[in-house]
């Protein structure tokens, strides 16, 4: 005979994946991700395409060299200023107009266009002469080697950071480390949350429409929901997997057109090359790569599942026991209002913890298993002793178990319970009565 | 009588009160079991118990022989009062998954399932989703769901509620068949009228516990008032063995209400003293109907616990 816990689970995740909304979630939501991160990239790319013509009239003589034209702007040469550059049929987008020595009267510049100016243009142009005026300055100033004077001033003490792991040095850096982090936590936290209120929905949609006692005329309660917390897990184990491999693919095809080197590994390192790709220069990006190497990967993907689950074991279950004690949409969204507070207060904690990662409030956060499986992940790509790692894990599980237990009890006798307003004074009673 | 089901002594005791108090019923093997009794009065727990979905705190549930474990489930089937689908499921899909979790495999399940469906001309229904039926078909889609793995207990609680005459009517011919069949069925209704049609046995619990309980026709005949209705030839007197409660003229003959004064005197004898005075066309005794006893049983009650509480 089939084993029950596993029909449930069928269910629960069957009718879940086929529905429409989830297969449009599931596919739609790594492309917008994957959007944000090359929108900007293909936006300045289509900036690029159009090529403005820009009339110089320059009274002086001096600036006419130092505005070069580029692949954005073709700069004219003209000597006054014509009345056709007012005309719509003209082919001169904007002109710029300098009318005296910019060193004496810096205010003697001028755009002119018959649209707004572009402030790219604006930007430009401002800086160019800018520099001419400057150089100019220094050469009036007349003292010898004065631009190596200047840039020597100028330079920036450049402060490496280092971690010391197995393999040797590693050059690191703590934003990247953060970002990851971050991103960890922000994804237990959602995963967590939705499907955790999955099982709530679940359970309440039994309860309401009076399933539930043709249900357990055939199956043990506890069956009923262990399959369903199984059912539901299997399902946002199941949407993370596709959002991991499509990301994978979009990002990693999407740098290899942008023409960013693409890298092997998981798709959040691809996230991370490609949005610090858009910032920094290659020196930058090759030191980002070595960092992101000297995570240690297989550590942070074991612990993400480890946590995952069980952060979701303890809140579905904790869920699941609400939903079985209201009688309506009403009751559950008072009785959530402690899991919420609860679990807003572990997404705080771990946001704050990438400040400062070996802190006692990050320390003590990532022990208490109602916060560690957010916490904890911001603290892993910093670097965690490994027994640190195994307590948090088994205080974690030995939780859920618990819970679980707790949870069954208040479960068994809130689902045939109907019309009574349950306080946790009640549900406190159930559990001890049976 | 060979019963395949019993209740022994069963309690079952809620904070504030007490659900069932010392409950024992026995049903018989291939026969109808009327559970009756008002609203509160404990029959839905007493079916939990028996489905295994609560515990007694007292008293033990035997069933063909042996004490009730977790596998009878696969034995039982219940259509509860409170009956209720996955709105967001197609029914097929969801008949096969209710099929399954009683221990049908699917291919078995979904062979059963297709015959039924054929069977109330609900085929078209399969890949609907049940949001899309109406009350009465969800409950066709129960019942069959309830019946399909074939079980020796049957235990429907108020199985025509929501149904039209004619569904219902369906319905009843579908039970008297599984009796037939050999099913033993539970039957809990407050509908009376079709305990005496369907019902071979009853029980009736009030306030906790069985207060009348044996085969409707027993049950009937100890609640014997004495009165019966004549048609005769006119001039009919009381005499010492009868009494004459009323007279009405009925197509040239008279009709009478006639109260036998003495319980012990057998039809017979009341006949002959009868025939002795007029020419009787027809006799009939007038027994209660399940509703009246119904009434009278629940409703005395009522009035010695109002009288008590005074």
């Amino acid at each position: 005979m089939e084993n029950k816990v596993w029909i449930v689970a069928q269910r629960e995740a069957a009718t879940r994946i086929k529905k429409k909304s989830f297969i449009i979630m599931t596919i739609l939501m790594p492309f917008l991700m994957a959007g944000l991160v090359f929108l900007p990239l293909l936006l300045s790319m289509i900036g690029s395409s159009e090529r403005m013509t820009v009339a110089v009239i320059d009274n002086t003589g001096y600036y006419t060299g130092a505005l070069e034209s580029n692949e954005d702007y073709l700069f004219v040469p003209t000597d006054v200023m014509k009345e056709s550059f007012r005309s719509d049929s003209t082919d001169v987008d904007a002109v710029v107009q300098i009318t005296g020595d910019l060193v004496d009267y810096p205010g003697a510049a001028a755009i002119f266009s018959q649209r707004e100016v572009p402030s790219d243009l604006r930007n430009y142009v401002e800086s160019a002469l800018t520099d001419a005026v400057r150089g100019e300055k220094f050469r009036r100033y007349d003292i010898p080697a004065l631009d190596s004077i200047i840039s020597d001033v100028q330079k920036t003490v450049e402060v490496k950071t280092i971690r010391w792991t197995d393999e040797g040095e590693q050059s690191s850096m703590s934003e990247v480390v953060m970002f990851v982090g971050m991103m960890l936590t922000f994804l237990i936290y959602m995963f967590v949350l939705s499907y955790g209120s999955m099982v709530m929905q679940g359970v309440m949609e039994e309860k309401t429409n009076r399933i539930v006692e043709l249900m357990v005329s055939s199956v043990k309660p506890v069956d009923l929901l262990l399959g369903k917390i199984i059912g539901i897990g299997a399902v946002g184990i199941f949407q993370m997997l596709i959002w991991g491999l499509l990301l994978a693919v979009l990002l990693g095809g999407g740098s290899l057109l942008a023409g960013i080197p693409a890298m092997t590994g998981s798709d959040m390192q691809s996230v991370a090359a490609s949005m610090g790709a858009d910032a920094g220069d290659v020196g930058e990006l090759f030191r980002l790569f070595s960092v992101l190497g000297s995570l240690p990967i297989a550590e942070i993907i074991v612990l993400f599942v480890l946590y995952f689950v069980g952060g979701y074991l303890l809140y579905a279950s904790i869920l699941a026991a609400l939903g079985a004690a209201v009688n309506d949409q009403q009751d559950s969204q008072q009785l959530m209002l402690p899991v919420m507070v609860i679990m807003m207060f572990a997404f705080y904690a771990g946001f704050y913890s990438t400040d400062n990662p070996e802190g006692p409030f990050a320390f003590w956060m990532s022990f208490f298993p109602f916060t560690s499986p957010i916490v904890m992940m911001v603290r892993i790509p910093f670097g965690v002793p490994v027994y640190q790692e195994l307590l948090s894990v088994a205080l974690l599980y030995a939780t859920d178990f618990v819970i679980l237990w707790i949870s069954a009890k208040i479960y068994r006798v809130g689902i045939l319970m109907y019309g009574k307003k349950i306080s946790f004074k009640e549900m406190c009673r159930w559990v001890k009565m049976s | 009588m060979d019963n395949f089901m019993e209740v022994r002594n069963v309690v079952k005791r809620y904070s504030g009160h007490t659900a069932l108090d010392g409950v024992s019923i026995n049903v018989g093997k291939g026969r109808i079991f009327g559970l009756l009794g008002p609203n509160g009065a404990g029959k839905t727990t007493l079916i939990r118990i028996i489905n295994r979905i609560t515990m007694p705190d007292e008293g033990e549930v035997i069933i063909d022989g042996h004490a009730l474990c977790a596998d009878d489930v696969y034995n039982i089937g219940y259509l509860p009062e409170e009956r209720g689908l996955y709105k967001k499921m197609k029914v097929g899909e969801q008949a096969l998954y209710l099929a399954r979790l009683k221990g049908l495999s699917r291919q078995e399940a979904e062979r059963r399932l297709r015959r039924w469906f054929y069977k109330f001309d609900i085929n078209p229904w399969w890949n609907k989703k049940v949001e899309e039926l109406s009350k009465g078909m969800q409950q066709k889609v129960q019942f069959v769901v309830t019946v399909l793995h074939e079980p020796q207990l049957m235990i429907f609680d108020e199985p025509f509620s929501g149904f039209d005459p004619v569904n219902a009517d369906l319905l009843k011919r579908e039970i008297l068949e599984l009796k037939e069949k050999g099913h033993t069925i539970i039957f809990s209704t407050h509908n009376m009228g079709s305990v005496e049609e369907i019902c071979d046995d009853i029980a009736l619990i009030n306030h906790s516990k069985v207060v009348l309980a044996g085969s409707v026709g027993e049950v009937r005949a100890n609640y014997r008032t004495g009165l019966y209705e004549l048609v005769a030839s006119g001039g009919l007197q009381s005499s010492g063995a009868f009494e004459v409660l009323s007279t009405t003229p009925f197509h040239g003959y008279c009709k009478y209400l006639v109260k036998k004064s003495d319980a012990g005197c057998t039809n017979s004898s009341l006949i002959g003293a009868l025939a002795e005075q007029v020419e009787i066309f027809s006799f009939e005794e007038q027994t209660p109907s399940m509703n009246d006893i119904f009434l009278k049983v629940v409703g005395g009650q009522e009035q010695e616990n109002t009288e008590y509480g005074k």
